[in-house]
């Protein structure tokens, strides 16, 4: 039959799995017994040929979809790639609405004058909304989020959390990909509330925590947790010294205070805990330490 | 009546992370508010609040008499503005202060109306049709002050909005806004960690540290009597001078210096058990003064210092040196011919001398 089909038609093409666009010139079969889809050029088939054809085979009708629907579909329910960024590089920014929920339209209309006129603006939910965004086209970075928030908050009043995602090729792994930085986007505004803007990194050590297993975290709050309790601002003095860079003068203007004080603090760390304050390894534990204790307060709650 | 009340708020997350304790103020009409303090210190979050962008764990605020807690931040006739410019970069000037008016569906009149007022105002008619991409930091900062204008808002909050400017920049439009304050005459709660803007700017300043009120008052009472060591350190540049010492009969004695407390404020120390007690000695760099330019008064106690460090700023010269150990600044005059390595004649004025509880660090009174 194919080989007929083949003989009849020149345009005639053939796909295994369904084809991601139909062509406005072609016609779209699906042959249920060889399970596999077909196309011919509409200026090849007359009106007879379309009567058998449709007769034999199911026509797949051609549906106009706005990038928008395609997407939803892609993302959310297996749709098909979407034709036209099939193997682009692009990345998804959520951005989660905490206190109200802004018409989609205006909103719509507020993020193109922010990204490219190009990115694909989704509404998730009524409070979570997503930009689909071309590498190419992509905006810098954490500042120009936190002014995106800025803007977005001036205009909407509202209370905003925006992810950042990663870059990933259009194909059929990516609405995998994209759910797994829903999931993670979800962690970090319950970790960590404080923050508006995020990204891997920010998560990354949630996710370690997580899956840590159980007698790793019991020796960090045993050993640094348990022995810090009395004294906590410790700990935090030691993760505030890690994230200055070890610079003893911009920690202590940044904790405001004096700078013997925080070699005090330093030193008083170093004797309970037995962890150097000037290495990687240290900050690596401090971190980790920093994190457990959050945990444990949320916990306790 | 009071414009804006803050009564006994407070700023939990989850975690047992306390952003903001006990937060009371009570703002006038009109009033320009600055919030200042170190980074972290719950200053932005307390604007957040009064904005709705933030939920207040407990406490009370109210404007005009009315509580506002629950009642949902677009509601609240506020409009802010942020250091981040908060500007749409596709779209137009004009475009980018009608947007908000668009959303709250102003007729097309109306919104070219208040655009162009606003324009005017700030000196921006002739950019209305251009990107943001074409203006200077200064300009892109008056178009965001533009978008809070054009809302006609009762209250206005600023969070930093000049800190992303150069520091030439920031003081011209640091000058702009409160001519702009005094023209619209909206009650304003500004914040900034920056004390020179604070004190500058503010009709009153909220200091705080830890999420704590330190202390509140007009630019002149923080500075001059500030209510603990850390807003006399805060507040001023080059920050006040402090040392610790013992008071003794007749003065503070830092290693074997005593400097001479006047009568007054020596008894009053007395009768609070201070003698033979170390305490903190605050003095601020413009209150020493170099031998040959001062008319020596009976409370001006001499100290000679070797300079290790003479900065010309200008007007002044900044004189870097040690007290026994302790450093400190004295703010002369730039006639003063004094070198690193040379040895000054310097005079403490210990009538304008702080005096701080070693432990409380609150001033003793």
């Amino acid at each position: 039959m194919t080989i007929q089909l083949q003989e009849l038609f020149s345009t005639y093409q053939r796909y295994k799995v369904k084809p991601v666009s139909l062509q406005d010139d072609s016609y779209c079969f699906y042959s249920p017994q060889a399970e596999e889809w077909f196309s011919v050029a509409k200026r090849e088939v007359s009106t007879r040929d379309y009567e058998w054809l449709s007769t034999l085979y199911i026509e797949i009708m051609a549906t106009v979809s706005t990038p928008r629907e395609e997407w939803h579909a892609f993302l959310y329910t297996q749709g098909d790639i979407p034709v036209k960024q099939a193997a682009k590089q692009m990345r998804v920014i959520q951005l989660v609405f905490s206190n109200d929920s802004p018409s989609f339209e205006d909103l719509s209309e507020a993020l193109l004058n922010f990204f490219h006129s190009n990115s694909i603006i989704l509404q998730a939910s009524s409070k979570h909304f997503i930009v689909i965004e071309y590498k190419a086209q992509s905006i810098n970075g954490k500042e120009d989020f936190i002014a995106l928030i800025r803007t977005l908050e001036v205009d909407f009043f509202a209370r905003i959390h925006l992810y950042q995602g990663e870059f990933y090729v259009v194909d059929e792994n990516f609405p995998l990909k994209f759910q797994r930085e829903v999931q993670w986007f979800e962690e970090c505004i319950h970790y960590k509330n404080t923050g508006q803007v995020y990204s891997f990194e920010m998560i990354l050590p949630i996710l370690l925590m997580k899956q840590m297993p159980s007698s790793i975290l019991q020796f960090i709050e045993q050993q640094i947790v348990i022995p810090l309790q009395s004294d906590e601002e410790l700990l935090n003095t030691v993760k505030v010294f890690y994230e200055c860079g070890l610079n003893s003068s911009i920690t202590s203007k940044k904790l405001h205070i004096h700078r013997n004080t925080l070699n005090y603090r330093l030193q008083k760390f170093q004797d309970i805990t037995n962890i150097s304050t000037k290495s990687m390894d240290g900050a690596i534990v401090v971190y980790f330490a920093s994190f457990l204790q959050t945990f444990s307060k949320n916990a306790q709650k | 009546m009071e414009k804006v009340v803050l009564k006994n708020i407070f700023k939990k997350y989850e975690g047992d992370v306390t952003a903001v304790k006990d937060f009371n103020l009570a703002i006038q009409d009109q009033e320009f508010i600055v919030l200042v303090g170190p980074s972290g210190c719950g200053k932005s979050t307390t604007l957040r609040m009064i904005a709705g962008l933030e939920e207040i764990s407990s406490g009370d605020f109210l404007i005009d008499g009315k509580r506002m807690n629950d009642v949902p931040p677009k509601d609240r006739d506020i409009a802010m503005v942020f250091q981040n410019y908060a500007l749409y970069p596709h779209m137009t000037v004009f475009d980018n202060m009608a947007f908000g008016l668009k959303l709250r569906k102003f007729s097309k009149q109306e919104i070219k109306e208040r655009v162009h007022n606003a324009a005017a105002i700030l000196d921006l008619e002739k950019y209305l049709d251009r990107k943001p991409k074409a203006l200077s930091g200064g300009q892109r900062q008056r178009v965001a002050l533009g978008r809070a204008i054009v809302r006609d808002a009762h209250i206005f909050l600023m969070d930093e909005p000049l800190s992303n400017l150069d520091a030439k920049l920031r003081v011209q439009m640091r000058a702009e806004i409160t001519k702009l304050h005094q023209r619209l005459k909206t009650t304003t709660i500004y914040v900034t960690h920056d004390q020179t803007e604070a004190m500058t700017m503010a009709s009153r300043l909220v200091v705080m540290k830890d999420g704590i009120v330190q202390q509140i008052g007009t630019p002149e009472e923080v500075y001059g009597t500030p209510e603990n060591k850390f807003v006399g350190g805060f507040i001023g540049s080059p920050s006040m001078n402090f040392f610790k010492g013992v008071l003794q009969e007749g003065g503070i004695k830092i290693g074997d210096t005593v400097l001479t407390v006047p009568a007054e404020q020596h008894q009053l120390l007395k009768e609070q058990g201070y003698i033979q007690k170390e305490l903190f000695l605050g003095i601020r760099p413009e209150h020493i003064y170099e031998g040959s330019s001062v008319n020596l008064e009976s409370f001006f106690t001499e100290v000679t210092a070797n300079v290790e460090v003479s900065e010309l700023t200008g007007a002044e010269l900044m004189l870097h040196t040690q007290l026994h150990g302790q450093p400190y600044i004295a703010r002369v005059n730039s006639d003063t011919k004094i070198a690193q390595g040379q040895l000054a004649k310097l005079f403490f004025d210990m009538s304008r001398a702080h005096f701080f509880d070693l432990d409380t660090e609150v001033r003793i009174r």
